[in-house]
């Protein structure tokens, strides 16, 4: 009687296109940049949609609208978070000091609700094996861990040995798959009759042959073909395959 | 006109699934000649009240019928379990009719007057 295949096909697409503009409406936030409320909201919105997807036995509406409440709490929670800065520290918390001058701050690290062994990993995590080289370490909103080394132990610089240094700039892409980006040879002041000369300089006669081409910050172009030539001394497999 | 499609489409396609999500409340009414499931079964209560079992027979697979071709079209709307609860209720009447038993078919019919009006809301 009821075509299971097809309600669930057509609630797929309702479940997916309504996560993805949702999840765009609420901004641009990393993955690693996300509060442990954060993740666990994520995982639940995640929960409901699939739900929204799968279950034919509650009505895709009530889903739906567990779905959309959801995701607006979460922006307003955002909103809020942004505007009032007394309610953002509130809702997500702030930075702590845990370690200061290689002393172990236990009252913030059990506000945290850190161990002492956890801090330990994360220290040595930031490449710390030596708790006295910390001036500060501060736990952040996200779970990770921030340090600042005392200066004696921090590397020397270019500016500390006193050696000139350029600004390096940034890269563009002129070409990706075959196809040139005008608009981005633009932008350096080139044109299609500059990138084909240097192709040419580099034995390429179709842009087609090029997978990616860049202009350095040093105005030289690098070019990457689909055809690499490439022996197999880099092949790492140890297997016959396929797999 | 770039940006106005930037937020038009989000938009109108939340109305769309909106739209799908409501359906079942228009589509459940009769679009032809072959799907007036709750005027049939106006009918059938009124063969088994004069107990003219012949045309209460052909009423109720009249009904079968037009309940499939009515499900095709709210399914996308409404919960598995109440399309299968409608189709038991269905069976039940059928059942009755065969038996002869007015009381239990008109019980049936009354339970699913009660189905029909909540069916998609």
């Amino acid at each position: 009687m009821i075509d299971e295949t097809i309600v669930v096909i057509v609630r797929v697409v309702i479940s997916f296109f309504t996560l993805l503009i949702f999840t765009r409406l609420l901004g641009k936030q990393e993955v690693g940049q996300l509060t442990f409320f954060d993740y666990i909201n994520g995982i639940t919105i995640g929960s409901i949609a699939a739900t929204l997807a799968t279950d034919l036995s509650a009505r895709a509406w009530t889903h739906w609208v567990g779905l959309v409440g959801y995701a607006l709490l979460t922006g307003l929670l955002q909103y809020i978070t942004i505007k009032n800065r007394y309610l953002g520290k509130v809702l997500d918390g702030e930075p702590t000091v845990v370690i200061e001058d290689g002393k172990i701050l236990e009252k913030n690290l059990n506000q945290m609700r850190v161990k002492i062994g956890e801090l330990m990993t994360l220290l040595r995590a930031q490449k710390v094996f030596d708790i006295t080289q910390v001036e500060y370490a501060i736990f952040e909103i996200n779970g990770e861990l921030s340090v600042k080394q005392k200066a004696e132990y921090l590397p020397v610089t270019r500016k500390d040995l006193q050696i000139p240094s350029a600004s390096s700039g940034l890269a563009t892409e002129v070409i990706q798959d075959g196809i040139v980006i005008e608009q981005n040879l633009q932008q350096r002041k080139k044109d299609k009759a500059w990138l084909r000369q240097q192709l040419q300089a580099n034995g390429i006669e179709k842009e087609k042959q090029v997978a990616y081409a860049l202009i350095l910050p040093n105005g030289k172009l690098y070019v990457d073909k689909f055809d690499d030539q490439i022996g197999k001394e880099a092949d790492m497999s140890d297997y016959e395959g396929p797999y | 006109m770039k940006k106005f499609s930037l937020h038009a489409i989000p938009l109108l396609t939340l109305v769309f699934f909106i739209a799908i999500m409501h359906s079942g409340i228009v589509l459940k009414n009769p679009m032809g000649t072959e799907d007036r499931l709750y005027q049939s079964v106006n009918k059938l209560e009124e063969n088994v009240k004069d107990k003219d079992w012949s045309s209460a027979k052909k009423e109720v697979r009249y009904i079968e019928n037009a309940w499939k071709k009515v499900v095709r079209r709210i399914q996308f709307s409404v919960e598995r379990e109440y399309l299968l609860e409608i189709s038991g209720t269905i069976s039940r009447i059928k059942g009755g009719i065969e038996a002869q038993d007015d009381q239990a078919v008109l019980e049936e019919i009354y339970y699913y007057y009660g189905q029909w009006h909540s069916l998609a809301t």
